[in-house]
């Protein structure tokens, strides 16, 4: 199986949530401004700790904060 | 530009600067009045020694100033690993490079052995910061 595509939802949760800042969402989950900004625009792939982190931050489930779409 | 990205620029311009430095003190050590210093190894020895403070200035306020995380390690990481393989290249090369021109005499200068000692430790500080100031841009897809 490959990755056909990643869709990232990081940006629309912050502005859901009284649109939060990247660093105040990078020292919630304890992580850098740059390293937020690099998930937003998919120039990084994280750790599943640190989505599950996100994913906490906005009590969403995991999948809602990075969908990974994957072909065979 | 982030914080260690900048310390990193920082890092491969200062030790870009003393690596030119510690090439002309070596290639020009046969005419001592171009330098302050008329021995070379002096010369060199100090060229390092402020190269050294001037690295250890850098990753104190690099580790007092910015937070280090997963990505940063990661890029790190594979920094070191670029860093190990292109110095392995570069010291195979030079290596063979002396062996071919020296191979009639059968004995080498001994001064481009202190050359290379040096010269690959400059180079693991330039190889090392460049390589993570272009992974940091370059960024990670996500893996297959």
């Amino acid at each position: 199986m490959k990755v056909k595509s990643v869709s990232n939802n990081i940006r629309d949760l912050r502005y859901g949530k009284n649109n939060m800042s990247q660093q105040e969402l990078a020292d919630l989950v304890g992580c850098s401004r740059q390293t937020i900004n690099a998930l937003e625009n998919d120039r990084y792939s994280p750790s599943y700790v640190l989505v599950k982190k996100i994913s906490e931050v906005f009590d969403v489930a995991v999948e809602d904060v990075i969908e990974i779409h994957l072909t065979k | 530009m982030d914080f260690r990205v900048k310390l990193s620029l920082l890092n491969v311009g200062s030790w870009s600067i003393f690596f030119i430095v510690f090439c002309i003190a070596f290639f020009s050590s046969t005419q001592p009045e171009v330098l302050p210093l008329s021995n070379y190894r002096t010369t060199t020895a100090i060229i390092f020694a402020i190269a050294n403070i001037v690295n250890l200035i850098i990753l104190y306020v690099m580790k007092k100033s910015e937070r280090t995380d997963e990505r940063n390690l990661k890029i790190e990481a594979i920094s070191a690993v670029i860093t190990m393989v292109i110095m392995m290249i570069l010291f195979f090369l030079a290596s063979m490079i002396l062996y071919i021109i020296n191979v009639d005499s059968g004995t080498a200068p001994v001064s481009w052995f202190w050359f290379l000692a040096y010269g690959s430790i400059f180079s693991v500080f330039i190889l090392f910061n460049l390589s993570y100031v272009i992974i940091s841009y370059k960024g990670f897809k996500y893996e297959s």
